[in-house]
């Protein structure tokens, strides 16, 4: 290359001194198109160029007959066309130019003649009138460069981008776009300073700006495409140092303070932009990939500097810097971290950054510092947007996302929002929650944690309100709910060390800590809060509240849950289930049992409560009445106490001592159902039993004692040859245990022996034979036949001191319980039989003469009052019974009644 | 912000809701509704513990108590003795406040119901009570069956004919009776 440069240097040289060829002249004066040649000239010879030239520009109101002229003129037109394009011809385009080379055509080189052309070229209507094709020589040199651009330059670029590193590659494309742009506007600038030398000054410029704008349309339609995705990659990586969302230690998510380095970074991306300009890359793809990397950088932000951190802010923070950095809409009297960090970060960093670019392109935007505003507001929504997803998992953090709801609570300000929030919410739940996979605990411990950060959200409940409506219908669904709540309401909250428990895994504790903490008032508040003129929090409702909307001011979480149970109904009959068991099962003051209910009565008045009470003090009385009787009865032995239930039983002691009997007498009408087992109880017991109830009359004439034999709790011991054992059991246990009480050492007993002996169903006592058998103290010898395990061998005692040590609670959970819990029976009751065959009459007669298991099922557990608290299966086996006796008959799958 | 470019739904968000829950927000409509509801749960409760000879009534269906069918056996020593006729019962949103709308299923020959199964019974008109029930209306229709009001008929040729010839009413009351299924 360099010595084609050099070859054109010299002949230009040459050229300047001894004139450009004639003979090079496309358009000779004497032409074949003329037809003619000029008197006086030989045909095809070489014409006198300088004297015709210069004549016919110095006086071109001398040109005679019209024909000729219009042959002259169009003659001097294509001479000096050509002698100014072969000027303006653009060279060859270097790849490794110098900036400072010259550019060609040089100044020097150009003559006279050029200018003249130029003149011929610019002003045709004064010079050549009568020329009938004339071009527009600008127009030329811009195609001109086009031709020269794509065809030399744009090669170039692409070449470059296959190898080097972005950011260099950005460098050099932009220099050679610059060296390009530089040799047109040189070709140019002969034109310009022709037109500005001869005509009125300025008329120069649309000229040149029409040149440039369509330069730059050149450049940046075939370059920005081919260098976007570099140009993306550079703006990326300087627009995250410059906001500090760099990470150079790979993983970590942080924000990189302001520094020398995002300096830097801001300073490079500033003359990037500047040149960028300059070379005409700077149009509109350019202002929308940079739209594009700050719209992600915000995201990115949000994501990085507040994803998961949902702690709250310590308030050391100066309050007054709060006023200036948050926007109008976002202020708050517990301003929440991540959005002051936010703002901070919009004010501080991203806005000056889009400010700063943003006004150095011609936009037809006017950008100015007060949109930063509008940053915040958009970075309050990515971030609303960010929290609305991480919902869930903040709901499930209570109490340790406050913050993350602060955030929330600020950002979420239009009902669109708010409607978006609670669709997004009620989606995840239901993905999340509401399948058979998670436990009702976990569902109603979830429901407080919701009910809690709703209301730190939204004091108006009506957000909850939204999102709880199908939680609360799933609830519905699940059996063991209200006992949950219940059984949660009565348990212990602290441990035996007098230590807060704050959660446990099978109860829900919180509600305890609730309902004594009494912080919750219950009562119609709601009505005169409207009259509070000194309530200064006073807020109005919200927009998207529905109609019948009322203010409630605390989260009230009992109040919620119970609400979801339907009624307070089904509430109260399941704690009277739940108290009973537990009056049963235990001894003691019942303190908490009192205290839940005078709380509960609070809540729902004494009425209700009335059988729970009527049960308290059925066992308060019976402790007095115990006592009486056993003295009157003279009951009174020593021995191992065994503790019954007014209808229970006790049972077994051991041979030495004699069994002691205790009481607790029950009325029956204010008890929940009982269930009962029949068995015989041992002798000793019922002589007991017997006296008992003798005692009873002599004190209350008019009443009498029926006993309930399996819902006692006994205190067994048993001396075997090697041990003792002491069991607190239930009654029934014990009886059968007491079944193998002989003087022979080796009894044994089978299955069937015990069922007829005992009277007792044989579940039970194959149950009861199981307990004992874990407990080692019988052993199956084969099988059905159990026999006392007198002796232990290495390996059982190692088992039975393990069990000792566990704690004695765990023995009593096992698979038995259920068989003595309250109203939970197997099948149908007798009582309720009658009413349910009424119920199935009655629909089978009026709602539809065929029904299916399931809808009758259905419809009983619709329309029965007190529910109906049986299995498919239970009801199934009941109809089965009809269609025995005849009333019903099924036909295809469905039941009838038989007419 | 595309993902809140959504109408305004301020105002027509509390109705996207279940209709359950929306009752539950109109507390004024939903007190009185569940007055009704648990009005008639009572009553179904009594009907079906201490139920009443050759009457009987249920819901249609388990998710609405407002429709009810019912079951009237013609009393004896009439000319419907023998039949049983189905009616079904409407409950207004403010019953017992307002009498139901009663109607016979079953097609029937009757002086005081027309052939669509409408009754001409004072206590379903004017002379309701809240005091009245189910239980009341059926026994009332069951004592119309044997005692027409043949003052005001809507049945003109029945009313005629209970008088002039029970034969030919009895032949009628048969002809028109016919057992409905279910719908």
């Amino acid at each position: 290359m360099p010595g084609r440069t050099l070859d054109t240097k010299k002949r230009r040289v040459f050229n300047s001194v001894f004139g450009t060829p004639p003979i090079s002249q496309p358009t000779p004066v004497t032409t074949p198109i003329t037809g003619f040649t000029a008197p006086g000239q030989a045909f095809g010879a070489p014409p006198l160029h300088n004297d015709t030239f210069s004549s016919q520009l110095s006086s071109p109101s001398k040109l005679s007959p019209p024909g000729t002229d219009h042959v002259q003129d169009q003659v001097r037109w294509d001479r000096s066309w050509h002698i100014a394009t072969r000027v303006l011809n653009l060279p060859d385009f270097a790849e490794h130019r110098g900036v400072l080379e010259p550019l060609k055509p040089e100044r020097e080189s150009v003559g006279k003649d050029f200018y003249q052309a130029l003149n011929v070229l610019i002003y045709p209507q004064t010079y050549v009138p009568l020329a009938r094709q004339t071009e527009d020589i600008i127009a030329w040199h811009t195609s001109q460069v086009r031709r020269h651009f794509l065809r030399q330059v744009l090669p170039i670029i692409l070449r470059l981008k296959k190898h080097e590193k972005p950011d260099a590659i950005l460098l050099r494309v932009v220099k050679v776009l610059e060296t390009a742009q530089r040799q047109y506007l040189h070709g140019l600038s002969f034109i310009k300073e022709h037109i500005d030398n001869s005509g009125l000054p300025g008329t120069s410029t649309p000229v040149v700006s029409r040149f440039r704008r369509d330069v730059y349309a050149v450049i940046s339609n075939s370059v920005t495409e081919p260098i976007l995705d570099i140009l993306t990659k550079v703006l990326t990586s300087q627009v995250s140092y410059i906001l500090g969302l760099s990470s150079p230690n790979g993983s970590t998510y942080s924000v990189v303070p302001e520094d020398a380095e995002s300096e830097r970074s801001r300073r490079e991306i500033l003359g990037l932009v500047e040149s960028l300009k300059n070379v005409g890359l700077a149009g509109e793809q350019f202002q929308v990939t940079f739209a594009e990397v700050m719209n992600d950088s915000m995201t990115e932000y949000v994501n990085r500097g507040c994803k998961g951190i949902w702690s709250q802010l310590d308030l050391s923070g100066s309050q007054s810097s709060n006023e200036t950095i948050l926007p109008r809409t976002a202020h708050h009297p517990s301003p929440s971290r991540c959005v002051r960090d936010l703002c901070e970060w919009i004010e501080n960093r991203y806005a000056k950054l889009a400010v700063q670019v943003l006004n150095m392109l011609d936009t037809k935007f006017n950008i100015s510092w007060t949109d930063k505003e509008k940053y915040k507001e958009m970075s309050i929504g990515r971030l609303a947007e960010l929290r609305i997803n991480e919902l869930y998992d903040i709901v499930v953090n209570w109490p340790h996302s406050r913050g993350a709801l602060d955030d929330l609570r600020t950002a979420i300000t239009t009902p669109q929002r708010r409607l978006h929030l609670t669709e997004v919410f009620a989606k995840t739940l239901s993905e999340k929650l509401l399948h058979p996979g998670a436990s009702t605990l976990r569902i109603l411990q979830t429901y407080i944690s919701m009910i809690w950060s709703f209301h730190a959200l939204d004091h108006s409940k009506v957000l909850l309100d939204r999102v709880a409506y199908p939680l609360q219908l799933y609830l519905c669904s699940r059996e063991d709910t209200v006992r949950i709540i219940i059984a949660g309401l009565l348990s212990d909250t602290e441990d035996a060390q007098d230590n807060p428990i704050t959660s446990s895994t099978d109860k829900l504790v919180e509600l305890a800590q609730l309902l004594n903490k009494g912080s919750e008032q219950v009562g119609s508040r709601a009505d005169d809060e409207e009259l509070d003129w000194h309530d200064t929090e006073w807020i109005p409702d919200p927009v998207d509240a529905g109609p019948g909307y009322k203010r409630s001011k605390n989260a009230d979480i009992i109040g919620t849950l119970i609400g979801v149970l339907g009624s307070q109904e089904v509430f109260i009959k399941e704690f009277q289930n739940i108290m009973g068991e537990n009056l049963l099962k235990h001894d003691g003051s019942f303190e908490k049992e009192i205290k839940v209910l005078e709380l509960l009565k609070v809540r729902f008045g004494e009425a209700p409560l009335q059988a729970c009470e009527v049960m308290l003090k059925d066992i308060q009385d019976s402790g007095r009445v115990n006592s009486v009787i056993r003295k009157k009865q003279n009951l009174d032995s020593h021995g191992s106490e065994n503790d019954a239930q007014i209808l229970g039983a006790g049972s077994i002691a051991d041979s030495q001592s004699k069994p002691s009997l205790h009481a607790k007498i029950l009325s029956r009408l204010f008890w929940p159902q009982l269930h009962d087992e029949e068995y015989q109880v041992p002798n000793e017991i019922m002589e007991l039993q017997e006296a008992y109830e003798e005692g009873f009359e002599s004190i209350k004439a008019s009443r009498k004692l029926t006993w309930l034999h399996a819902l006692g709790q006994a205190t067994v011991e048993l001396q075997l040859e090697d041990r003792i054992i002491v069991e607190e059991v239930h009654t029934w246990q014990a009886t059968v245990i007491y079944a193998f009480q002989s003087e022979d050492e080796n009894i044994q007993r089978t299955t069937e022996e015990l069922v007829t002996e005992l009277g007792m169903d044989e579940t039970l006592v194959r149950s009861a034979l199981k307990f004992w058998v874990n407990k080692l103290v019988l052993h199956e010898t084969s099988p059905n036949t159990y026999s006392v395990l007198e002796t232990l061998n290495q390996e059982d005692r190692a088992r039975s001191n393990a069990q000792a040590s566990a704690p004695s609670s765990s023995n009593k959970d096992d698979s038995l319980d259920d068989d003595t819990g309250l109203g939970s029976s197997d099948g149908i009751g007798k009582e309720k039989m009658g009413m349910y065959w009424q119920f199935i009459q009655g629909m089978l007669k009026n709602s539809s003469s065929q029904m299916s298991l399931p809808q009758i099922a259905m419809m009983l557990k619709m329309l029965i009052v007190d529910g109906f608290p049986y299995s498919n299966e239970e009801l199934q086996e009941f109809l089965g019974r009809k269609v025995q006796d005849g009333s019903l008959e099924v036909v295809s799958g469905k039941y009838k009644l038989k007419k | 912000m595309s993902n809140y470019d959504m109408e305004d739904t301020q105002n027509s968000a509390p109705g996207a809701l279940p209709p359950a829950q929306a009752s539950k927000l109109a507390p004024r409509r939903g007190v009185d509704a569940q007055s009704t509801t648990k009005r008639l749960q009572t009553e179904l409760m009594q009907l079906m513990t201490s139920s009443a000879p050759g009457i009987s009534a249920f819901p249609s269906a388990a998710d609405n108590l407002l429709r009810w069918a019912a079951t009237i056996e013609g009393p004896d020593d009439t000319p419907y003795q023998g039949l049983t006729f189905k009616l079904s019962f409407e409950f207004p949103s403010n019953y017992p406040y307002a009498a139901p709308t009663v109607l016979f299923k079953t097609p029937i020959y009757h002086p005081n119901v027309d052939f669509s199964g409408r009754i001409c019974l004072d206590i379903l008109k004017d002379k309701w009570t809240a005091a009245y029930n189910i239980q009341t209306v059926l026994l009332s229709l069951q004592s119309l069956l044997g005692e027409p009001n043949n003052a005001s008929p809507l049945n003109g040729e029945a009313a005629e004919l209970w008088d002039k010839d029970p034969e030919e009413f009895k032949r009628k009351v048969l002809g028109r009776h016919r057992d409905v299924d279910d719908e």
